[in-house]
């Protein structure tokens, strides 16, 4: 188990540091970031933390986690739901630079935003349906 | 007492429940990883259970009463002093 947490943690790093340096090399010698480059270090930086927090790369799938470990991942999605809602609001007002709302052009992203805003309320209402 | 720390939302109060685990554990000469392999969970939640930081399900608590075949109020009661 150690073993398999250790080889994770140094694949994930591997990967973090190969892409990484291949962003910032691409960043100084053609001032461009391209869209893979952001997708890998991103998926690097989330395994990761699933090596840390699991011990494997890929995580822990539902039927593995123990009742403390499927708390720590409820609490968790919830906690990330709103991170997540707030970061789409800060790249959304950073992306479009305007204070009146009527200004934003970036349409799909307040879609997103809005449809994200009620992803809650409405899954709660349909999970409540179930306990009454 | 920190009001705040042991308010619901809605206003309620909230006791801590507070259990003996770690005594009547270690009164017995059970390590946690013997405990955890027993029970099928991680010794991480036996030691956030001891220290008070993760309260167990029904299921749990009920496993452990039979794992320690002791009434409830001996591994687990309210702290209505509400820490203080």
């Amino acid at each position: 188990m150690l073993t398999v947490k250790k080889v994770s943690l140094l694949c994930s790093i591997v990967l973090i540091i190969a892409i990484g340096g291949f962003g910032i090399y691409e960043w100084i010698t053609k001032e461009i970031i391209t869209a893979s480059t952001l997708f890998f270090l991103f998926l690097g930086i989330g395994f990761l933390f699933q090596s840390i927090t699991w011990g494997e790369m890929d995580g822990k799938s539902e039927g593995e986690k123990d009742e403390m470990e499927r708390h720590i991942s409820l609490l968790s999605s919830k906690i990330s739901y709103y991170v997540l809602l707030l970061l789409m609001i800060i790249v959304l007002i950073t992306s479009e630079r305007v204070t009146a709302m009527n200004d934003i052009k970036n349409i799909p992203l307040v879609i997103v935003i809005g449809l994200a805003w009620i992803t809650m309320p409405v899954t709660e209402f349909v999970v409540s349906r179930k306990y009454r | 007492m920190d009001v705040k720390k042991y308010l619901h939302l809605d206003g309620g109060l909230l006791l801590k429940v507070i259990n003996n685990i770690r005594e009547i554990r270690l009164k017995r000469g059970i390590t946690q990883v013997q405990m955890a392999q027993d029970l099928q969970i991680t010794r991480q939640t036996i030691n956030a259970i001891e220290n008070n930081k993760y309260n167990p399900s029904l299921e749990l608590a009920l496993k452990l009463i039979k794992y320690f075949d002791l009434p409830i109020e001996e591994l687990f009661y309210l702290d209505e002093t509400g820490g203080d």
